[in-house]
């Protein structure tokens, strides 16, 4: 289990409720002598949403609301704990869609002390140019092929309804290629308005809590993680099957597995991303 | 460092097995613990005592069952703070005071949780009838170190009587065992105290001086074993789900009833491995530590611990509830059951191993007639080669007279147990061993160090002002060269 670093998390929430996320999950509940003890291999799913934790058994559902938590710090804590202890156990668990990645990705290996450290916040906007870019490199075949069909599409219909003759077919050439051109654009605006809509609820949430991120990048992995519960002792290892993508602010880590890593170029000095790239391009391939 | 200030609290809990005492740690100094080690060979664990790594060990598999391997790398004395707490609660112990006053410093240093104190029977060996020191440094698989022992039922609680040592053997003195032998008692009792590991083993913080005398004396050692009640207990309910109840570890459970809301908060709420703050300086350390192995320990040690049990004979005696005359003339026919109940086990060469091994360790006089008793068994074959091994173990004329007609009958059957059987006749009482009170009487006395004399700074500055420098230095250096040569010779 991950996040040994942290000591076991403590809630009382608003009705008398005791839960406790540590190497176990507990409930108390008042006036009772006895807890519900549940190793993490007995429960049957975990959510974790922005601000509640709710924590399914096959006799139970116990969702432990934001006033359960003392401060962010806890909240946090309780999470890492919580994701790690269910993905060691290979327990379902799902989160919303966060900056920051999973912690049920981190496994128990030291960050060594060559590694390229740095500590502060996301710049929002270096993070939404990062995504028109990452949404154009993920997307750009997709618009390619939008296009080309779009136009042969537009010259099929034209030939159909006018007919090519050697008076017209100049015309009807630059109309196909407009409208072709028109069909990639529709397609750009709503992938856009997609994004940000899925982006935005992110962007959101960390712009609320403005979580100071300490990020640490060496050959083993690497780890971006809010500092308050940041541990020197687990780290995301390099995935072969994941790519990244560099921009003008952010290095961007995508794979199948994970939501997009962002890590911003502007925490690091000029040397330490010459040897981010370095690492990521010797451990990642390049989008 | 935590800026609370640590709380350890005392309580008598009663249970089946009858009444423990119990220590709640709360914002415990977590000065001696066990954390999870990155190794480059894949996680392990060390129980650290602060920035010292004492012992390292490794699970050879994910099952409850597999055994781990164990590696000693430093003193839990090696801080002097450390070493003043646990030389003050073995001081107090030896005055006679009762547990829960003398230990509550020693708990201090320990992490949060609850911990079970209890005086028992232990034997300064690895569970291989070796004296503790003489593997000191060298990676062993140590038997039955799991959380489960196969011949105990997990449902059963067992004692766990061997001893790691936690001092190098550069730390030996033969001096001091002379002196432990006579003071390192309470009441009669040669003591110490131990901090358990896992499965049959603890460490032993303190008293392996007095354990040394205890088995060159062949006297019972006891320690104050603090063991970690941490697992989770769980029964099967009604509905056949497993369903926690309590807390428990290898030789306690303590239902939930029995303990505080609070003990039940600070157990459940601590940490089974967490990180120490002089983790880097651990494993930095760990990185460089090379296993002290420079002071050899005198082989008679080895001799006479050969008379403590084995982990074979311990686990049997704890797992087997009874094995009476009908069972074991049932166990001599051939049969694994006895009135339609398992004797031992359905498996009839584990029956016979852990009948000998439970034989051994009560009796050796019964051993040896039902070893034998099988031995002349040829339908028994099959368990020939263990039994005749542990037979070999013992100096005595009914198996000499066994073995030297195994040699002239030249049956086929015991072809495997010849070459045994030669060699114990060969070196059938060859050998005077020295008598135990001699050895003890042959050690020298204890005498103890002149403190040096130490020259205080503010001395110092009065002499250097008075211009005495150059002779303080010369004085300064002829000590070093003097010291030098002492150790030297």
């Amino acid at each position: 289990m991950s996040f040994n670093n942290l000591s076991g998390q403590l809630m009382t929430d608003s009705n008398g409720v005791t839960y406790i996320i540590s190497d176990t999950f507990s409930v108390l509940y008042p006036g009772e002598q006895e807890p519900s003890v549940y190793e993490w291999r007995d429960l049957t799913s975990l959510r974790v949403g922005d601000g509640t934790i709710t924590i399914s058994t096959s006799d139970n559902t116990y969702s432990i609301k934001a006033d359960a938590f003392e401060s962010r710090e806890q909240f946090l804590s309780a999470k890492a704990i919580a994701v790690s202890g269910a993905a060691e156990a290979k327990v379902p668990y799902s989160s919303d869609v966060e900056l920051l990645p999973d912690k049920g990705l981190y496994i128990s290996r030291d960050i060594p002390d060559n590694a390229v450290f740095a500590t502060g916040e996301y710049s929002i906007k270096d993070i939404k140019s990062s995504l028109l870019l990452l949404l154009i490199g993920k997307a750009g075949r997709i618009l390619w092929c939008v296009g080309i069909l779009g136009g042969l599409l537009a010259l099929l219909i034209l030939h159909l309804t006018i007919g090519f003759n050697e008076t017209n077919w100049w015309y009807l050439l630059i109309g196909g290629f407009f409208c072709g051109v028109g069909a990639v654009a529709l397609v750009y605006i709503v992938m856009m308005i997609i994004a940000k809509l899925k982006y935005a609820a992110v962007l959101s949430s960390y712009a609320k809590h403005n979580d100071t991120v300490t990020f640490a990048v060496c050959s083993e992995g690497f780890s971006v993680c809010e500092s308050d519960i940041y541990s020197p002792n687990d780290i995301i290892r390099w995935n072969i099957k994941d790519t990244y993508i560099e921009t003008g602010s952010m290095y961007i880590i995508t794979g199948k597995s994970h939501s997009v890593i962002w890590i911003p170029k502007s925490l690091f000095t000029r040397e330490d991303q010459n040897r981010i790239s370095d690492l990521l391009a010797l451990n990642l391939s390049e989008k | 460092m935590s800026d609370r200030l640590p709380e350890v609290t005392a309580d008598h809990v009663t249970v089946d097995d009858g009444d423990i005492l119990l220590f709640t740690v709360k914002n415990g100094l977590s000065k001696i613990g066990v954390c999870q080690m990155d190794f480059a060979t894949g996680n392990a664990y060390c129980l650290y005592s602060h920035d010292e790594p004492v012992l390292t060990f490794s699970e050879d598999g994910a099952s409850d069952y597999s055994d781990k391997t164990f590696t000693e790398r430093g003193s839990v004395a090696a801080s002097s703070t450390i070493a003043k707490v646990i030389d003050e609660a073995f001081d107090s112990l030896r005055g006679g005071s009762a547990p829960e006053y003398a230990l509550p410093q020693v708990l201090r240093l320990l992490g949060d949780g609850l911990y079970a104190v209890s005086y028992l029977k232990a034997y300064p060996t690895t569970g291989e009838n070796m004296f503790f020191w003489s593997g000191y440094g060298v990676p062993k698989q140590l038997k039955y170190s799991s959380r489960y022992v196969k011949l105990i039922a997990e449902d059963k609680n067992y004692s766990a009587p061997f001893l790691i040592a936690s001092h190098r053997p550069t730390q030996y003195d033969p001096s001091l065992v002379k002196k432990a032998s006579q003071t390192s008692k309470r009441g009669n009792d040669l003591f110490g105290i131990s901090l358990h590991i896992s499965g049959l083993y603890s460490l032993l913080l303190k008293g392996h001086h007095a354990a040394a005398a205890a088995v060159i004396e062949d006297e019972p050692f006891y320690t104050f074993q603090i063991q970690r009640i941490s697992d989770i207990w769980k029964i099967k309910d009604e509905d056949g789900r497993q369903t926690a109840v309590g807390f428990s570890s290898a030789s306690f459970k303590i239902p939930f009833s029995a303990l505080g809301r609070d003990q039940i908060r600070t157990v459940l709420a601590a940490r089974k491995y967490p990180v120490p703050e002089t983790y880097r300086v651990l494993k930095s350390k760990l990185c460089v530590v090379k296993n002290s192995n420079a002071k050899s320990i005198p082989n008679q040690l080895n001799t006479f611990a050969e008379t403590c049990p084995d982990a074979d004979m311990v686990a049997s005696a704890q797992g087997i509830g009874e094995l009476t005359k009908p069972m074991l003339d049932a166990l001599l026919a051939g049969s694994t059951t006895l009135d339609d109940k398992v004797i031992i086990s359905d498996n009839y060469y584990s029956s016979i191993t852990a009948a000998c091994n439970y034989l051994r360790y009560h009796s050796t006089d019964d051993f040896i007639n039902f070893a034998l008793s099988v031995m002349r068994n040829p339908e028994l074959s099959a368990t020939y080669s263990y039994v005749a091994g542990c037979l070999v173990k013992y100096t005595d004329k009914r198996i000499k007279t066994f073995l030297e007609e195994v040699l002239a009958s030249n049956d086929a059957g015991y072809d495997k147990i010849m070459a045994v059987a030669k060699r114990y006749i060969d070196n059938y009482d060859p050998h005077q061993t020295v008598p135990p009170q001699d050895y003890l009487k042959s050690l020298p006395d204890y005498v103890p160090k002149e403190k040096e004399k130490i020259i205080s700074l503010d001395s110092t500055k009065e002499m250097i002002a008075a211009g005495e420098g150059a002779e303080l230095i010369a004085k300064h250096m002829s000590k070093m060269m003097h010291d030098d040569n002492g150790e030297k010779q």
